[in-house]
C-alpha cells in the first residue's frame, strides 16, 4: 500500500453534512485508484485532505506505512516531495509571471541544487514530449494542453511515488484529452508511480483505473477492481451513473 | 425533400490579430445546412471555428470582415439573407426566431436580479402587450423545462440555483420568444454526466415537442452521435466531414475517426489511446 486511508471526516463550518463523511480505502503502489462521483460529492475534498492542505476532523491517512494525518514541519515536508499534485485548470497552477523555465527550476532550487538546472529543464520538458524553446515561453503563450504537460513536468520533476489528479483533463477537448492522458500511462509505466485519478467522467475513469471508488455525499457507495465496476455495478447510484453515460452511445452507428 | 430552415453557404470569417497587425481567416469556407425540425450539430476541437460559425447566424461574432450567404428559411420558399440585415433587423432575429444558450450559464445571469425577474425581462421585451401577465408566463416556461419547483426557482437568485438548474433557466429564456432555431453552444460542458443526460433528453423533448430545430456545438462527438440527424466536423475552420444518422455516422476522413477514438476511448483499459 502507498496510501492507506481510515474512517477520514472533514465537515465544513456551517454544513450540515461532512464534506467526507467516514471514508476508508488504500492504493496499492503502482496503480490507479479513480475516484468518480458528481459535483459535492466530496471528491476533491478528499484530494486536499489527502495532500493534507486542509486538516481532517476525524481519521487516519497513512502513507508508506507512516501515518501523516498529523505531521508537521520536516516530515510533512518529506511526505509532500513524494506526492504532487495535478489539478484541473493548468493555468490557475502556474505563475503567470515566471517562464516556464523558471516555474520548473523551482523544486531543484528548493532541494538546494544549482547545477545544470537548464539540461533539467530540458529533459522535463522532452519527457512531456514539447519542444525545448518552450522554456522561455510564458503560461499565456501556451495552449490549454501544453501549459497541462507543464503542471505533469512540475509534478514529476519531484520524482514523487504519488500524483493526485484532481480532474486534469476536464477543461480539455477530447484530442488533447487523449494525448494528456497518454502521456500520464506513459509515464506511470517508465516511472512506476501511483495515481490518485479524480474525475466525473466515467470513460476517462474507466480508461485510466485499475480500481475505481465511487462517492455520493461524501461517502463511498461502492468500490472495486475497474472492470468489475463497469460492467456490473451494485449501488443504484453507480448504475444510474452509469446509464447516464452510456445513453447517448447506444445510438451509435456500427461502422464507427 | 430537402426544406433547411437554414442554409450557409461558403461562409469566411476574418479576425484582426492584434500579434501579427494581420487579418486570420477563422472559418473559411463553410457550407452547412440545418433541415426544418432537425437536430445538426458541430463537433470539433477548441479553435475549429465552430463557435465563430454558429455566432455569425445572428451575426454576433463581430469579425474583420466576413463573406458568403447565411440563409434562413422561417417559412420555407422565403429566405431571409441574414448577412444583408440591418441593426434593426437583426434585433427581431437575436434572441427572436434565433435563440441561443451558451456553455456557462453561471456568466450568462445576471447575479444581483433574481431568476423569475430576468425571464420576466424577456417575456416583456419580447411580447410588450403581455407584461402584466409576465410572471406567469415566467413560471409556464419554468414548469416547461421541467423545473421541479418553478415558484421556488422563480423566487431564486442564480447563485442559489446548481449548474444544471441555471441551464435550465436559459434554456426556459430561449424558448420564449417559440424561436424556430435553437443554437446550443456547449450547453453540457460545465455539468456532470447525469446533469448532462437531463438537458440533452430535455433538448430533444422541446424540439419534438415545439418543432424546433436544434444546431448544438459540441466537442465531443459522442455527445453528438447519440442525438443528431446530422453531424458536420470542423478543423482548423473548414468543414472536413458531414456524418449522418442513415449512414451510422460512418466516416470516411482520419480525422473523424481520431476524433471519434479520442472520445469514445474504447481500447482496452490503460491501453494508449489512438490519436
Amino acid at each position: 500500500m502507498i496510501i492507506e486511508v481510515r474512517n477520514l471526516k472533514k465537515r465544513f463550518s456551517g454544513q450540515k453534512i461532512a464534506a467526507v463523511g467516514g471514508v476508508s480505502f488504500g492504493l496499492q503502489k503502482n496503480t490507479t485508484l479513480g475516484i468518480v462521483g458528481e459535483t459535492g460529492s466530496g471528491k476533491s475534498t478528499l484530494a486536499k485532505l489527502i495532500l493534507r492542505l486542509i486538516d481532517p476532523d476525524e481519521g487516519e491517512i497513512g502513507f508508506e506505512g507512516r501515518r501523516i494525518d498529523r505531521a508537521g514541519g520536516g516530515e510533512l515536508r518529506r511526505f509532500r516531495e513524494k506526492v504532487q499534485a495535478v489539478f484541473q485548470d493548468p493555468f490557475l497552477s502556474l505563475d503567470p509571471r515566471m517562464t516556464i523555465s523558471d516555474s520548473l527550476k523551482e523544486i531543484f532550487l528548493l532541494r538546494g541544487k544549482k547545477t545544470s538546472l537548464d539540461s533539467k529543464v530540458e529533459n522535463l520538458l522532452k519527457t512531456v514530449d514539447l519542444p525545448g524553446h518552450f522554456a522561455s515561453k510564458y503560461p499565456h503563450q501556451l495552449s490549454g494542453g501544453e501549459c497541462q504537460r507543464i503542471a505533469i513536468a512540475r509534478a514529476i520533476s519531484a520524482e514523487p511515488d504519488l500524483i493526485i489528479c484532481d480532474e486534469p483533463v476536464s477543461s480539455l477537448d477530447c484530442l488533447v484529452r487523449a494525448q494528456i492522458l497518454n502521456l500520464l500511462l506513459k509515464l506511470q509505466r517508465e516511472r512506476s508511480m501511483s495515481y490518485l485519478f479524480i474525475s466525473h467522467d466515467l470513460s476517462v475513469v474507466r480508461h485510466m483505473a485499475d480500481e475505481v471508488m465511487v462517492m455520493k455525499d461524501g461517502l463511498i457507495c461502492e468500490k472495486g477492481p475497474a472492470k468489475d465496476l463497469f460492467l456490473s455495478p451494485k449501488h443504484p447510484y453507480t448504475r444510474n451513473l452509469i446509464q447516464s453515460f452510456e445513453y447517448p452511445c447506444q445510438a451509435l452507428g456500427r461502422d464507427l | 425533400m430537402s426544406d433547411p430552415i437554414l442554409d450557409i453557404q461558403r461562409l469566411s470569417v476574418f479576425f484582426f490579430m492584434p500579434e501579427t497587425r494581420a487579418e486570420m481567416p477563422v472559418v473559411r469556407d463553410v457550407s452547412l445546412s440545418v433541415e426544418r425540425g432537425s437536430w445538426t450539430s458541430i463537433v470539433g476541437e477548441s479553435g475549429s471555428g465552430k463557435t465563430v460559425t454558429a455566432l455569425s447566424i445572428a451575426r454576433l461574432a463581430q469579425p474583420l470582415r466576413d463573406a458568403g450567404e447565411i440563409l434562413f428559411y422561417e417559412k420555407k420558399d422565403s429566405p431571409l439573407s441574414v448577412m444583408k440585415l440591418g441593426e434593426k433587423e437583426l434585433l427581431g432575429l437575436r434572441g427572436g426566431r434565433i435563440a441561443y444558450v451558451f456553455q456557462d450559464p453561471g456568466s450568462s445571469l445576471n447575479p444581483v436580479l433574481t431568476v423569475g425577474a430576468q425571464i420576466e425581462e424577456t417575456v416583456r421585451a419580447h411580447f410588450p402587450s403581455e407584461a402584466k401577465a409576465a410572471g406567469q408566463k415566467a413560471l409556464e416556461f419554468l414548469s416547461l423545462v421541467k423545473m421541479s419547483d418553478p415558484e421556488r426557482v422563480h423566487r431564486a437568485f442564480p447563485h442559489e440555483l446548481s449548474g444544471g438548474m441555471r441551464q435550465r433557466v436559459m434554456i426556459a429564456m430561449a424558448l420564449i420568444s417559440s424561436p424556430s432555431l435553437l443554437v446550443a453552444d456547449e450547453p453540457t460542458t460545465a455539468l456532470d454526466v447525469t446533469i448532462e443526460k437531463e438537458i440533452m433528453s430535455l433538448l430533444e423533448d422541446l424540439r419534438a415537442k415545439k418543432s424546433l430545430s436544434i444546431l448544438f456545438i459540441t466537442h465531443n462527438l459522442r455527445l453528438a452521435c447519440g442525438f443528431s440527424d446530422e453531424i458536420y466536423v470542423m478543423r482548423q475552420g473548414s468543414v472536413v466531414e458531414k456524418l449522418s444518422k442513415r449512414s451510422g455516422f460512418s466516416s470516411k476522413t482520419d480525422y473523424a475517426k481520431k476524433l471519434f477514438s479520442a472520445s469514445v476511448m474504447q481500447g482496452d483499459p490503460k491501453s494508449l489511446i489512438e490519436v
